[in-house]
């Protein structure tokens, strides 16, 4: 930069009030530095120059330091600005919950400043509005609604909003933070860059242009139109067609909002984000309503910013058409680089814009594609009834041109079109005076308006400090009934919002795509959980607590919901015991919630499938009496109204119930083992030794038959539904176990095949989820089977288990999966009296198992297994006659399970197998001891 | 500016030092802005939400009035540089109060405070500065120009920023800052000089390191 530019006011400002300087007798840079100082502090702006005339010899001297001065001043001028004394100091760093970080921007309706949710950490971006666009209590009314509304508004180019909120007298909105720049700070940053004879810098790198349908770069040279070169990179063919991707983008979200009854109103390059990923993000919509419902409400809809209003709305009138001509207004500036209305002035403004745009795109810039520019021409027809009939419409033909197909617009008589747009004459004759008037005064009061409440901001910052949340939900208690909930709502809404991304993030890491796939009953605690995922969560958890506890009815739905989601992550995280409190919160709300509609079916629905979560942590924690009363509770409420049963959903979690039950009842028949039954089982019950068929296994039989039948007709009359067929198979492979426990053996492979082949078919369906290809190698080896198929199947399992430890080889589940296949393998080895080959795979199941308990220490499975594991070795070590070795492991062993029933002291199933291998060990002390004599009696 | 005023105040001044209440709040009330400006010239951002600064104005003056009888000692020193003195004091005791956690220097919390430098910032800036230009390249120089001074501000050594800080943004006269600085009218001056020298020579180096490649 030149330095002459740091004093550009000299060239054209006189100074003003500036005393003259006189020449003092020596010359003394300190003292002219001085003066020239407290003129500028005085308010003026003096002229070096006249400094420099009088000293001629010391010029650069002078001028150096005088530029110097003037800088800083200024600089700390503006830095300590302004009139207002009393208001200086105040800088803006807190609102409720919020911690303002920097000011963004301001902008027609208030000023936009970072900040963090301080509960959350999360970052947001607060739009504080100016005070007098709320003055009345009837127009909050609507604001809250219009933000309510606007916070319904679920897109991916649409700026999430959370909701809205008081403070002292200051209302703010609370938004997603963007991290880019409006379109607005684009063109101006381009206008920067540009120069005629070369572009300087290409800014926007070549992954800035992508092809809207596909995604990837668009190939500059294969676009390049043969023989013209570009002299600047908004002529080129892939400028264009990036504009008209952002066009899509835009026009889809608005069609959209549309279609959910709303409008933006103030669609305009300065709401227009585009994000770091090159993502177009819509901000501001329903703000700009404020501005109308007050400063100008005697008028109509005067409102938003005149150069970027379509005609009609000077008339009062605004439709979906005024958005689709007021996005064609940006993508004109987008394509050609100057605002399609300009004018000296606001008055000049909306004269011209009155009249509509009256240049062609491609006068200004003839490179732009004929096809593109009979798009824009179409969009910004005068007449509304010309233009496309809605956003949608414009979104698809942006897209017939970035496909080269043949555009609609173009369908239309393109000549006569053209024709008609460039003559016809300005529909309004003439402004009212009042409308004018007004929509002066509101540029005037906005820009003074903004100012003050930032000042008054700080203010009130300076004098309530501690009490401001206080102060504030006082204030608006008196305004509003309803003013605490408001509150509530818009951190409730953050909080939900944390929770999707942490859920999104744990999706994309694991394999299940949600809670509906998560894994067979005993792997689903896999913790595929991060650190910082858990600390969210934990920061969330509390925070819904906080919620929970004075929350009003409007809110219980959603924070029924996202306890349920609270507790489905716990699980993952193997905390099983915050998991079902979650699950207990989750369930008493939605309980209150069914409170005046005790009979909705939907009601009832959602406490059943909280039920069964709950019954499946019950069961997993190894409470299986109580899972059972839970199974009994979720029957009955299921059944307690007719209409429940009559919906798909009731079923199918009538199914799951009874799925669960079963399970439990197996286990039961499984886990409290008589006692006169030595041998304990391991995880497949391949050593159970059933004498007699148990109770548990004729409950279990007769819980999965109802299962079955229920989820059968489901899929039959719900082809297409696969959450019912993952849940019809996985009720055929539990009852070939059980089938197999009663040792039915026909039946028991009739399921397990029948299993199979659904999963096999799910998996062709579905050849990208993994979350089936691990049930189904789940289901593979889940059995034993009595004919060679087992070591078919074996196979097939081990290399579907293979395939998905490449893709996610961090997966507790998965791992312990691989870890059984393993040690069935090892047990084969075994039985073939292969021991060297037998104990090295011992050892790996040992070591997964050892990193599993390391990474997932609450789950009681592993930790069993890793007994299992032990046990099996020792009992190898026995086979091949070393006792001592033998005993290590045994002892090995109930050190590990002393351990975890010290962490999970409520598991009877570990104390079961803690006092058998006790027993084990004792014996195989015995035995060694005999040995011991013997052989000393043999010497 | 305060040269000429002193000789108006004078007679204030020797009733302050004999004592006078009146005379102090006279006096106080006349330097009330240039103090100000020191608070928040000096204060740590971070303490700026808890504590206003009219907060501190108001205990200084109490500071004051209970200290009047140490003023009628320093017969060297202005009124206003008893004050400033005293402002600094409170700031010392706030920062420690406020950021005794942080166990950072004292000495240190008076120095220059960091200002966010980030270019948002700097734009911002620029385009409050900027209501009367409607270039965008203006614009943008203008916030390069701030970045450049916050940083070349940033870069400079403790002494050179001190006096620079002492002259502009507290705005104390060439004597007063000899008088702070303990050091001779002349030799304050020559260092003020240099000081601005560097920044001058800072600033060309920011711009040149910024355009080389247009030359």
């Amino acid at each position: 930069m030149n330095p002459d530019e740091q004093t550009h006011h000299e060239d054209n400002v006189e100074p003003k009030q500036s005393p003259a300087p006189t020449k003092a007798d020596h010359f003394d840079l300190d003292k002219i530095g001085e003066l020239f100082a407290d003129t500028i502090r005085g308010g003026a702006y003096p002229n070096i120059d006249v400094y420099l005339q009088m000293y001629p010899e010391n010029a650069d001297e002078i001028r150096e330091l005088l530029e110097s001065i003037s800088l800083i001043e200024t600089f700390k001028q503006s830095k300590y600005a302004v009139s207002d004394p009393s208001a200086r100091h105040t800088i803006f760093t807190e609102l409720d919950d919020y911690k303002i970080i920097r000011e963004i921007g301001r902008g027609g309706m208030g000023i936009v400043f970072e900040a963090i949710h301080e509960p959350l950490s999360r970052k947001v971006a607060i739009k504080v509005l100016a005070n007098n666009l709320l003055g009345e209590s009837k127009h909050l009314v609507r604001f809250r609604r219009e933000a309510r509304a606007a916070a319904k508004l679920r897109h991916s180019n649409i700026v999430p909003v959370f909701g809205v909120g008081t403070s002292g007298e200051h209302h703010y909105y609370v938004m997603d933070y963007i991290d880019g720049m409006s379109l607005h700070q684009w063109l101006m940053s381009l206008e920067q860059d540009r120069s005629p004879t070369a572009p300087t810098v290409d800014i926007y790198s070549a992954n800035t242009f992508t092809d809207e349908n596909t995604n990837k770069p668009i190939e500059e040279d294969a676009l390049q139109q043969p023989g013209v070169e570009p002299s600047t990179i908004q002529d080129t063919p892939r400028y264009q067609r990036w504009v008209a991707s952002l066009g899509i983008s835009a026009a889809d979200a608005l069609h959209y909002a549309h279609s959910q009854g709303v409008l933006h109103r103030d669609i305009k390059p300065a709401n227009l984000l585009l994000d770091r990923n090159n993502t177009l993000w819509i901000a501001d919509f329903g703000l700009a309503k404020l501005a109308e419902q007050n400063a100008v409400t005697a008028t109509g809809d005067i409102v938003g910013t005149p150069q970027y209003m379509p005609p009609e709305s000077f008339e009062g009138d605004y439709d979906i058409r005024s958005e689709v001509y007021a996005l064609g207004l940006t993508l004109y500036e987008l394509l050609t680089l100057k605002p399609a209305i300009e004018g000296n002035g606001t008055a000049d403004i909306i004269r011209k814009a009155t009249r509509g745009v009256s240049v062609r795109p491609r006068r200004l810039n003839p490179k732009i594609a004929e096809d593109l520019e009979t798009i824009l021409l179409k969009a910004l027809s005068h007449e509304p009834a010309d233009r496309y009939t809605n956003a949608g419409e414009l979104r698809d033909d942006l897209r017939c041109f970035l496909a080269d197909h043949p555009i609609a617009a173009r369908k239309t008589n393109p000549v006569g079109r053209v024709i008609r747009w460039s003559r016809r004459e300005p529909k309004v004759a003439a402004l009212t005076i009042t409308t004018f008037l007004l929509l002066g005064a509101l540029t005037g009061v906005s820009a003074f308006g903004f100012w003050q409440t930032k000042l008054a901001l700080g203010r009130a910052k300076a004098s309530e400090q501690t009490s401001i949340t206080s102060l504030a939900l006082e204030k608006i208690a008196k305004n509003e009934a309803d003013g605490q909930k408001v509150l509530a709502e818009k951190n409730l809404q953050v909080a939900v919002k944390a929770l999707n991304e942490v859920m999104e993030n744990i999706s994309r890491r694991g394999i299940e795509t949600g809670a509906e796939f998560l894994a067979e009953v005993t792997d689903t605690t896999s913790p595929n959980v991060s650190a910082e995922d858990a600390e969210l969560l934990n920061s969330l958890l509390g925070f819904f607590d906080e919620l929970g506890r004075n929350n009003s009815k409007d809110l219980l739905a959603e924070s029924a919901i996202a306890a349920k989601y609270a507790g489905d992550i716990s699980m993952r995280l193997g905390d099983l015991h915050k998991a079902e409190l979650a699950f207990n919160e989750s369930l008493n709300r939605t309980r209150e919630l069914a409170a005046c509609e005790p009979h909705e079916p939907a009601n009832l629905v959602a406490q059943a499938a909280i039920l069964n979560e709950l019954a499946l942590i019950t069961g997993l924690r190894g409470r299986l009496k109580h899972a059972d009363n839970i199974f009994f509770r979720t029957k009955r409420l299921l059944q307690s109204c007719p209409d429940v049963m009559a919906t798909a959903e009731g079923r199918f979690h009538y199914a799951i119930a009874n799925r669960l039950v079963a399970s439990h009842a197996t286990r039961i028949g499984i886990d409290e083992p008589s006692p006169n039954q030595g041998v304990g089982r391991n995880w497949l019950a391949r050593r159970v030794r059933l004498t007699e068929p148990k109770p548990g296994i004729d409950k279990a039989q007769i819980a999965l038959r109802e299962a079955i039948n229920v989820l059968t007709n489901l899929t039959d009359q719900y082809p297409e539904n696969q959450l019912y067929r993952v849940e019809l198979a996985r009720a055929y492979r539990d009852k070939a176990v059980t089938a197999s426990l009663a040792r039915h053996r026909t039946l028991a492979e009739n399921s397990i095949q029948r299993a199979i082949d659904l999963f096999r078919e799910l998996l062709v369906a579905n050849p990208t989820l993994d979350a089936i290809r691990y049930e189904l190698a789940l289901t593979l080896c889940s059995t034993e089977t009595f004919n060679m198929d087992q070591v078919r199947r074996s196979v097939e399992a081990h290399e579907l288990c293979q395939k998905l430890l490449e893709t996610s080889p961090d997966l507790p589940h998965v791992k312990a999966l691989y870890a059984s296949i393993r040690a069935t393998l090892a047990e084969r080895q075994m039985r073939n009296a292969k021991y060297q080959a037998a104990e090295d795979t011992w050892k790996e199941v040992l070591q997964i198992y050892e990193s599993l308990i390391q990474t997932a220490p609450n789950v009681l499975l592993y930790e069993r297994r890793h007994s299992d594991t032990l046990e099996s070795l020792a009992e190898l070590e026995r086979k091949q006659g070393n006792g001592n070795a033998a005993r290590n492991y045994l002892e090995q062993a109930i050190e590990g399970l002393q351990l975890a029933i010290k962490r999970s002291p409520d598991s009877p199933v570990m104390r079961l197998q803690l006092n058998r291998l006790i027993q084990r060990a004792r014996k195989q002390a015995n035995a060694e001891k005999t040995t011991v004599s013997k052989s000393s009696i043999g010497e | 500016m305060s040269d000429t005023s002193i000789g108006v105040k004078s007679e204030l001044t020797t009733q302050m030092r004999q004592g006078s209440k009146d005379a102090l709040a006279t006096i106080f009330a006349n330097y009330r802005e240039r103090l100000r400006r020191i608070i928040q010239f000096r204060i740590d951002y971070r303490i700026t939400a808890r504590v206003s600064d009219s907060d501190i104005l108001q205990d200084t003056y109490i500071a004051a009035a209970k200290r009047l009888p140490h003023f009628s000692q320093q017969t060297e020193m202005s009124a206003f540089l008893w004050l400033r003195l005293l402002v600094k004091q409170q700031l010392v005791d706030i920062h420690r109060q406020h950021l005794k956690a942080e166990k950072r220097d004292a000495r240190k919390e008076m120095g220059l405070q960091p200002h966010q430098a980030s270019t948002q910032t700097s734009m911002a800036l620029a385009v409050q500065l900027a209501e009367s230009i409607t270039a965008a390249s203006e614009v943008v120089a203008r916030a390069e120009t701030i970045a450049f001074l916050e940083s070349s501000l940033n870069e400079m050594d403790e002494i050179d920023r001190e006096v620079i800080a002492l002259r502009h943004f507290e705005e104390l006269t060439n004597i007063e800052t000899a008088c702070v600085l303990n050091l001779q009218p002349s030799a304050a001056s020559k260092r003020y000089l240099r000081a601005m020298r560097r920044l001058s020579q800072l600033m060309s180096k920011h711009e040149d390191s910024q355009h080389g490649g247009e030359a």
